[in-house]
């Protein structure tokens, strides 16, 4: 018996620091969002209690709503088409062809630039007087487009996320690709399957766990993502690329309202969490 | 040989752990033993820097303070292991070369105090965050030059009074020889608590080749009908040009557009601290809104201009893709810098007149340090030593290539009389009466009115009607009833 209490006293000392910093890095700042939520507070400002004061002007706000609105369609549909696009190109790159690595090498390229870097060049990419994509169109067909205008804006920020995503999807994918056994395919040959059933039934079992986790991360990173869409549009024009994020910054330092700042990460959390619950239940099938 | 990877006790895993954490505690001891809390002497010297009156040097344990108002100024300075570190942001401006400028005064300055000092800088977009969770961790920078939008939010409420007052600053400067509306605009309850670097007003940039091409005289272009009809005829012969470089974004350029076409024709936002007092819901607002949605679907403002950015207008004027833009003469800047022939194509002016009057907007370039600062002393006394040497003063304002006027009503005439630059900087001392801040006709800096600036709200006007396609009515009165909810979030009323 007491060895048993020594034990487990031993098992605590070794698991205490640990579990400290584990707290104190993922467990505190979230305990405290959900506390601030609960108050009035501007920065500089002593917190006051306002109760669900911040949560009802939260849900009451149609910006918020639009918020989560634009936030989930961007991410469904980037996600949606890094992961075609990632898949494509990983299949296309596991082939053998002179210049493979050189191309595999350059292929990988945006996703090793910084996000401020790309959100820099597709600035200019876009610009309606400068930008090299109207430069090009202008002189092929004779139009121009507001690339970060009011129609078109949501596209292009998609194309940004998918250009600068499609290389992490497409690496996965590879190494995915090289661990499926030659003799499947081969034998699938022998036994007259056709390329799309080969696809289906060999390549796509072959990387399903690679791909619910690529898309997993992808959707967190997506939803979650700022730089790019801040520096680019700053949420507009109006609030047409309002996503969340840019949402929870102009609460805290435009309106400076921590609190409602505050409130709007809270609700976010289970929304998030539906979403990644549909994209993995969307997946396993 | 065995392939099994040796176990380790936990118990001496344990104890292996409990010695190490024993060994980093008895170096912690050593260290601080080996390293006693600064001491602090004070040495009183005659300097031969005649601009400090108030220098207080502080440790973590002591704090010192000599004052003196004769020119041969009492320096407190510390010896000891440590010297004061003073932490300083600063925004980067369009114009380099200001920015250059303000480094160099610091580090000097930092030299002749025997002060470390660390500068860092900040974009407009990326001071206000900065600032205000430094004033909410209670470790704000010593000295801000920018955040003008953040000040009377930090320093309205006497409860959550962030901001320190610098009045000895003022006086020390000498206070008869500052702009008094630049003054005006930091004082809140009697006391002053910021000092512009300068004067950032917009001015209007108007490009005379395009005014010569139809005909007209740059002197004859004198009120918005004047200049809406200048635009009508570039137009008509540049079909695919947008004249009008006014930004719509939701952002502080996008704002702008609003209050220089809003003021001249009547627009008025408060009158007082509460909501019964915001005048924002008018028909002049109406008017206003109807008028630029009327120059937007002429097609004389590019629909670009409805992103949220601060440099469209600039590129505009830059690559003469507008006619005329109203801006803070930094476009100006880039121009000469960049573009000489562009920059001799170009009139500066006060922007057009309206039946209400002829306004501009003036932007806050402001210094300011923090009550929770340990170095608040030595951040006045930096500011001191920034702008009361009007030699090098005068430096900073040239180097600026008119982005900047002098807060010193002294150093503009000097300006003005000068035989190389005085005729530019006329348009200064010109446009100094019609100057205006966004809490007009108030004229007072209000923590309400900064949230409602930092909010861009104005801006939204633009979005709503052009593209959530909302009639203008509609769009006036949820802004108008956005800014009274404010106010009385704000003052309760």
């Amino acid at each position: 018996m007491r060895l048993k209490i020594r034990e487990a006293l031993e098992g605590y000392a070794f698991s205490t620091p640990a579990f400290l910093l584990l707290f104190l890095v993922l467990f505190f700042p979230f305990a405290y969002v959900i506390y601030i939520s609960f108050f009035s507070k501007t920065f500089g400002y002593e917190a006051v209690y306002s109760g669900l004061n911040n949560y009802m002007m939260i849900i009451r706000d149609p910006v918020f709503s639009y918020s989560i609105y634009i936030s989930t369609l961007y991410t469904v549909i980037a996600v949606l088409f890094k992961l075609i696009l990632g898949l494509a190109f990983a299949i296309l790159f596991a082939q053998e062809f002179r210049g493979r690595s050189i191309v595999r090498t350059i292929a990988v390229i945006p996703w090793g630039i910084p996000l401020f870097v790309v959100a820099a060049i597709f600035f200019w990419f876009f610009d309606y007087n400068l930008g090299l994509l109207n430069i090009i169109l202008k002189s092929l067909f004779g139009v121009k487009y507001f690339w970060l205008g009011p129609d078109l804006v949501i596209p292009s920020i998609i194309y940004v996320n998918v250009w600068k995503g499609i290389p992490f999807f497409m690496v996965n994918f590879l190494g995915a690709l090289q661990t499926i056994p030659r003799s499947l395919y081969e034998a699938a040959e022998i036994d007259g399957a056709s390329a799309w059933q080969r696809f289906m039934h060999i390549t796509i079992p072959g990387i399903k766990y690679v791909m619910l986790i690529v898309c997993l991360l992808s959707t967190i990173w997506t939803f979650g993502e700022f730089d790019t869409i801040f520096f680019l549009t700053r949420g507009g024009p109006g609030y047409l690329t309002h996503i969340v994020p840019i949402y929870i910054y102009h609460q805290a330092f435009s309106n400076f309202n921590v609190g409602t700042a505050a409130a709007a990460s809270v609700i976010t959390v289970p929304i998030f969490l539906a979403l990644i619950s549909v994209i993995l239940w969307a997946l396993r099938r | 040989m065995s392939g099994e990877p040796k176990k380790v006790d936990r118990r001496s895993f344990l104890y292996v752990g409990l010695g190490a954490v024993a060994l980093v505690a008895i170096g912690a001891a050593a260290y601080i033993a080996m390293n006693p809390p600064v001491v602090t002497q004070t040495v009183t010297t005659a300097t031969t820097v005649p601009t400090t009156s108030v220098v207080t040097t502080t440790t973590a344990t002591t704090v010192t303070t000599a004052t003196t108002t004769t020119t041969a100024t009492t320096v407190t300075t510390t010896t000891g292991v440590q010297k004061p570190k003073l932490t300083v942001l600063y925004m980067s401006t369009y114009a380099p070369a200001i920015n250059d400028w303000l480094t160099a005064r610091t580090l000097v300055w930092a030299a002749k105090r025997g002060v470390d000092v660390e500068v860092s800088t900040a974009s407009y977009m990326e001071i206000k965050p900065k600032i205000l969770t430094g004033v909410e961790t209670g470790n704000p920078p010593d000295l801000v030059f920018g955040g003008g939008d953040l000040v009377a939010l930090l320093a309205e409420d006497p409860k959550a009074r962030h901001i320190e007052p610098i009045d000895d600053v003022y006086k020390e400067l000498g206070e008869d020889d500052i702009i008094e509306k630049l003054m005006k605009w930091y004082t809140i309850d009697g006391k002053r608590f910021a000092i512009d670097l300068a004067l950032h007003a917009n001015q209007l940039h108007l490009i005379k080749s395009f005014v010569t091409e139809v005909g007209r005289k740059p002197e004859e272009l004198v009120t918005w009908d004047d200049y809406i009809e200048f635009a009508r005829e570039v137009k008509r012969r540049h079909p695919d040009m947008y004249p009008l470089g006014f930004t719509l974004g939701k952002c502080y350029d996008g704002t702008e557009t609003w209050y220089l076409t809003w003021w001249p024709h009547g627009g008025e936002m408060c009158t007082g601290r509460s909501s019964t007092a915001v005048k924002f819901d008018s028909p002049e607002s109406r008017e206003n809104l109807q008028r630029i949605i009327d120059w937007y679907n002429a097609g004389l403002i590019n629909p670009q201009m409805l992103q949220a950015d601060e440099m469209l207008n600039n590129n505009a004027y830059l690559t003469k893709s507008a006619a005329f833009i109203i801006e803070g003469p930094t476009p100006y800047y880039a121009a000469v810098t960049r573009n000489p022939e562009l920059a001799g194509d170009t009139i500066l002016k006060a922007p057009p007149k309206g039946p209400k009057g002829q306004f501009t907007w003036g932007s806050q370039w402001p210094l300011y340090t923090f009550s929770a600062s340990k170095n608040k002393d030595l951040a006045k006394d930096l500011i001191i030593f920034i702008m009361k040497d009007k030699a090098e003063y005068k430096k900073m304002i040239l180097s600026g290539l008119m982005a900047v006027g002098p807060t010193y009503k002294s150093v503009t005439d000097e300006l003005v009389k000068d035989p190389n630059v005085g005729r530019l900087y006329q348009v200064y001392k010109d446009i100094l009466p019609i100057v205006t801040f966004y809490s007009y006709p108030l004229n007072e800096p209000t923590k309400a009115m900064d949230t409602v600036q930092a909010n861009y709200l104005v801006a939204d006007l633009f979005s709503m009607t052009l593209i959530d396609k909302k009639d203008v009515d509609t769009a006036v009165r949820t802004v108008g009833d956005q800014i009274k909810q404010i106010f009385k979030q704000t003052y309760g009323q």
